[in-house]
């Protein structure tokens, strides 16, 4: 039986954060390949594997409640370049447990706090391939 | 009085710097500033209790009225007046180490009193990564330089 990860907890810059529940996804940054075929004639094929590495790119994703501390949180992210660090790690019930690392990381998309009952920040970071 | 003390870890652990990881060998402890007053004289208090606990176990026992390790021939060294605070208070029946801990932790948290390699705030994160014999020796180290000095100056004064 196996249990899946869903309350991760996320460390940026060396301090937890509180997170929107079910809101965080990661991108190893392992990017995408292809598999292509080549030809020598007369029904002769192999296959090429190509690793296209300008998609080797991490990526985290994930939504904060627009609280004052975490606007303001997110805006020294963004102040702070690509200069963050993050570690996103879960651990199950049963104690098997998930760590990645993402360094020289940036926030990406624009910055926008909905001033809401239900508003939330989107936070999508992107930096070095993750480490275990 | 020092303003300022370097603590090296047993156990080095990973932060977070300038959007790399390096790994932490060294912790620099800052003075306790009014802003830490509270959690001070807690830390004071617990000691105090602590220290007349064993005093009064001592006399009873009609054994020297003075703390062991700190009654000696040669002044204690630094650590071995740190270890001295760390045993007293965890021997201590009266005062409970949970609750030291939890102070110490608040103090050592505040902006600017504990900075990893000097550059970056010890965080909830940080400290969580810590060894726990490192934190013990780290509770007595501070304790011992900052909010004991005059007792441990009194005792090397003898």
């Amino acid at each position: 039986m196996s249990i899946q990860i869903s309350d991760p907890s996320i460390i940026i810059n060396n301090e937890a954060i509180n997170v929107v529940p079910n809101s965080v996804t990661y991108d190893d940054g392992l990017g995408e390949q292809t598999v292509m075929v080549q030809s020598a004639g007369n029904g002769k094929t192999s296959t090429v594997y190509s690793n296209n590495v300008e998609t080797n790119v991490g990526a985290v994703k994930f939504s904060m409640r627009s609280t004052v501390q975490n606007a303001n949180f997110a805006r020294a992210l963004k102040s702070n370049l690509n200069r963050n660090v993050i570690v996103v790690s879960g651990i199950t019930p049963d104690g098997k447990s998930l760590t990645r690392t993402m360094t020289e990381s940036a926030y990406t998309n624009k910055l926008e706090t909905p001033l809401s009952q239900d508003g939330v920040i989107a936070i999508e970071m992107m930096g070095n391939k993750m480490t275990l | 009085m020092k303003s300022e003390i370097d603590f090296k870890l047993n156990v080095p652990f990973e932060y977070a710097v300038n959007g790399g990881v390096e790994t932490a060998s060294l912790l620099v402890l800052k003075a306790p500033s009014n802003k830490q007053r509270f959690q001070r004289a807690k830390l004071k208090e617990f000691f105090y209790v602590a220290f007349g606990e064993s005093r009064e176990e001592s006399s009873d026992a009609k054994e020297t009225t003075e703390p062991k390790d700190a009654v000696q021939a040669e002044p204690p060294t630094e650590e071995a007046f740190a270890e001295y605070v760390v045993q007293t208070l965890y021997t201590s029946s009266k005062v409970k180490m949970v609750e030291v801990i939890d102070e110490f932790k608040q103090l050592l948290l505040s902006e600017g009193i504990c900075k990893v390699e000097g550059s970056v705030n010890l965080t909830q994160a940080l400290y969580d990564k810590m060894d726990a014999e490192d934190s013990d020796r780290l509770l007595g180290a501070y304790i011992g330089a900052f909010i004991l000095a005059s007792f441990y100056a009194k005792i090397t004064a003898r």
